[in-house]
């Protein structure tokens, strides 16, 4: 039994170091990375390389099901994104509400055929229609096969060489797509996909599909999310970034070459991380091949989305994002550990695999086997507290140094009150959230075990209006 | 220390959206020639008019931007900025020098922009490129084009800062025409085909038997554009290309001659299994004439033609 509780702490205490040390690392990146950017923003003009006839074509895809109570401020939200050449098509993915019926009524719809590459094999395309006063703005709808599949069909439809995948309740920035594209822009032979922030819009008032205040949500477990968020991208994709090894560019807002994704196959419609599976696919296509390529974050173009803000729909989306990381890491696991990989065998998908899958699992176990060795007299009361104390001590500084990225570059939430409310979130998260959400995570290993495929109801709010 | 900072971030800006308000008038008039109005302000009024100056220049032209200029070469910001992007250790700070330089129109920097068109970091280069472009600066066309050749800097930026130039790119383009380099060749077509006009075309016509695919094609594209007499002729031999990708820009290149005559022809690829090659068809239909797409029997006609057939309907309607 000694020996037991031995091989755990040693086991614990190399688990915390690495972690941690890895976040530490993201959070100097990220620090140094973003200051550069900052010190260029202010004299940063996109409208120049962007005003010539040499620029790509954008078809931003919408996937939608059952989105009516956001669908047409989503979809104004794209209307107006500064571009100068792009599409939009919205697959409504079965949908049994009047997501389509919106769309007809606000943008004038009428029924025409879009013709279909029918490479990508999907679920039949029922109707078509295009917007009579915007004829860049198309609605399919098609038979229900899942997010992935209804994605598979803008690519299939798509005109432009590359392709915006956006989710139907987010709302996009009117630069968010020139920024999102400037990577590809400058180094076109070797940027592949590229990926904005999102940010959480609960709390904040959107008018015309534009966020025009930013404000925090009232709901707390919205605003345990929006801290969350900043880790994740400010210092997670910003970090994942520089070892070129970034897995998850966001289902919610992601920029990818047509071509290179058609010739993958398109989405997976075998997971729920779609989004996530496919950029690993992109990552191992090119590593084993020795191609020169880039996947990229850019911390600048933003997409706000619905966060969840009862407890029920947010256990079900931490459960399902644990189920598509467990079922991605399954379909890649030959890549695990392969030197010929480069940082993603040996660097990003163990981090995925030991710290992001099976990290719930050690933090669900650690304190009930905390508490039998306590009472078994195996522990070191003072060593214990000590371990207690850093782990905490060390979680709020590095949430705070997320926020103080957030802070020093983009200091999208103007009240002085929100940094007050964010800073005591940062340290209260700690407390209960953090546990039920890795409590969540665990149980996605019993969904994983039960073979469960679908997605799970989204309770939507819709977006808090000027108005409203 | 956030919050603190905050407040002290808050009171800045406050207090210099008032200076803004006030000074607003100043930087007006400065621009009309009021030059006597600016010299009551304050350092740090001085600097929120600086800052408005510059935001300004992006959206003026002629005599007032030349007045934005001399100002900066008065203030010797000019000779400042020079000397941070040719000697500054720190690329950021380069980078910011480059885009100063383009933003404040100092076309007396032009000599040290095309000396930073090869330095060591690529965004210096990109920042350079756009200064380049925005001062038009004619001496730096074959330094750009040759930054192209060799990737140094982004393509769709570079093309950009060319067009900017006019005549002297074209120029540069022309000769470039006949350039070894395939990549080459493409850049100078399309910058001819931008840039040119329709005599053009017979140097264009050239390069449409070109061993290089892309090269075929950009050449289509150009002669799409650029019209010409024997353009039509040789476009539709295009149509024949072994590589679907020339024949798909051969049906674009149609659509924007929008000559009757191709419409047999289009009519015949509008029909075919490749997708792209079928597309342009049916798009350069509907641009020549939409009128004939109307007649076509749905139930005999490809998916490409179905879908150019129905926007020919909306658009009748």
């Amino acid at each position: 039994m000694h020996y037991f509780f031995d091989v755990t702490a040693i086991f614990t205490i190399t688990y915390f170091a690495l972690l941690n040390g890895i976040y530490v690392l993201f959070t100097l990146i990220a620090w140094r990375s973003l200051s550069m950017n900052l010190k260029r923003r202010n004299l940063q003009g996109f409208e120049e390389p962007f005003d010539t006839p040499f620029i790509p074509g954008i078809t931003v895809i919408v996937p939608a099901y059952n989105e009516e109570t956001g669908i047409v401020d989503s979809v104004r939200s794209l209307v107006d994104l500064r571009y100068p050449k792009f599409e939009i098509v919205v697959v409504s993915d079965g949908s049994t509400d009047a997501t389509v019926e919106r769309l007809k009524d606000e943008y004038d719809l009428v029924p025409a055929h879009r013709a279909a590459r029918k490479i990508l094999k999907t679920k039949p395309i029922i109707s078509s229609f295009v917007s009579r006063h915007h004829p860049n703005i198309w609605v399919i709808e098609k038979e229900n096969g899942g997010k992935a599949d209804a994605l598979n069909v803008g690519i299939d439809v798509a005109r432009y060489p590359y392709f915006c995948a956006i989710d139907a309740d987010a709302l996009i920035e009117p630069d968010a797509l020139l920024q999102v594209a400037a990577p590809i822009l400058s180094d076109p032979d070797r940027v592949v996909a590229s990926g904005g922030i999102v940010r959480i819009v609960n709390g904040c008032t959107v008018d015309h599909g534009r966020v025009v205040e930013v404000d925090l949500p009232k709901s707390r477990i919205a605003v345990f999310q929006v801290i969350e968020y900043f880790r994740a991208f400010l210092v997670g994709r910003v970090g994942w970034t520089r070892f070129n090894s970034l897995l998850i560019i966001s289902g919610a807002f992601g920029l990818f070459r047509r071509d290179l994704v058609t010739k993958l196959g398109g989405y997976a419609t075998d997971t729920v991380g779609e989004d996530l599976e496919l950029v690993v696919r992109i990552h191992r296509y090119h590593r084993e091949r020795k191609l020169d390529y880039r996947v990229v974050f850019v911390p600048g173009p933003v997409c706000w989305t619905e966060a969840p803000e009862d407890l029920l729909t947010l256990s079900r989306q931490r459960r399902r994002w644990h189920r598509g990381l467990g079922q991605t890491l399954w379909k890649h696991r030959a890549a695990l550990l392969r030197p010929s990989l480069g940082a993603l065998g040996l660097f990003a998908l163990p981090y995925f695999l030991f710290f992001e899958f099976l990290g719930p699992v050690v933090e669900v176990a650690g304190p009930p086997i905390t508490i039998v060795a306590f009472v078994l007299g195996y522990l070191s009361v003072p060593f214990l507290v000590a371990f207690i104390v850093i782990a905490f001590l060390l979680g709020v500084t590095l949430t705070v140094a997320a926020l103080t990225i957030e802070e020093f570059n983009f200091r999208r939430h103007r009240h002085p009150r929100d940094i007050v409310r964010l800073l005591a979130y940062s340290i209260t998260e700690n407390i209960g959230y953090r546990q039920l959400t890795d409590l969540w995570r665990t149980m996605a290993f019993v969904d994983l075990v039960k073979g469960k495929t679908e997605w799970g109801a989204q309770r939507r709010r819709g977006f808090q209006s000027r108005s409203s | 220390m956030l919050v603190l900072r905050r407040i002290w971030i808050s009171t800045t800006e406050r207090t210099e959206g008032r200076i803004e308000t006030r000074i607003r008038p100043t930087v007006l008039g400065f621009l009309d020639g009021d030059i006597p109005g600016i010299r009551d302000l304050t350092r740090r009024d001085r600097g929120v008019f600086d800052r408005l100056l510059i935001r300004y220049s992006n959206q003026i032209s002629g005599s007032k931007l030349d007045s934005v200029s001399q100002y900066f070469s008065s203030t010797h910001e000019i000779d400042r900025e020079i000397a941070t992007l040719l000697s500054a250790r720190r690329a950021w700070k380069r980078y910011l020098a480059a885009q100063r330089l383009g933003a404040i129109n100092a076309t007396v920097a032009g000599p040290a922009l095309i000396v930073a068109l090869r330095d060591k970091n690529f965004e210096v280069r990109r920042a350079t490129v756009r200064s380049l472009g925005r001062l038009a600066v004619a001496d730096a066309t074959a330094g750009l084009i040759s930054a192209l050749a060799e990737g140094r800097t982004p393509d769709s930026l570079t093309l950009w800062a060319l067009l900017q130039m006019g005549a002297p790119a074209l120029e540069t383009a022309r000769a470039h025409l006949a350039n070894g380099d395939d990549r080459m060749k493409i850049y100078a077509i399309r910058l001819v085909e931008l840039l040119g006009s329709p005599r053009d075309s017979v140097a264009i016509s050239t390069l449409v038997h070109d061993l290089s695919p892309g090269v075929r094609s950009a050449a289509a594209l150009a002669l799409g554009r650029l019209g010409g007499a024997s353009s039509l002729t040789l476009l539709l031999e295009l149509l024949e290309d072994e590589e679907g990708s020339v024949r798909r820009d051969a049906c674009k290149a149609l659509g924007r001659l929008r000559d009757k005559t191709a419409i047999a022809s289009l009519l015949l690829h509008a029909d075919t299994d490749e997708f792209d090659v079928a597309m342009a068809s049916s798009e350069a239909l509907f641009a020549t004439d939409p009128s004939i797409l109307v007649d076509l029997d749905p139930g005999a006609i490809s998916s490409a033609l179905m879908e150019s057939r129905d926007l020919a309907f909306i658009e009748r309607s």
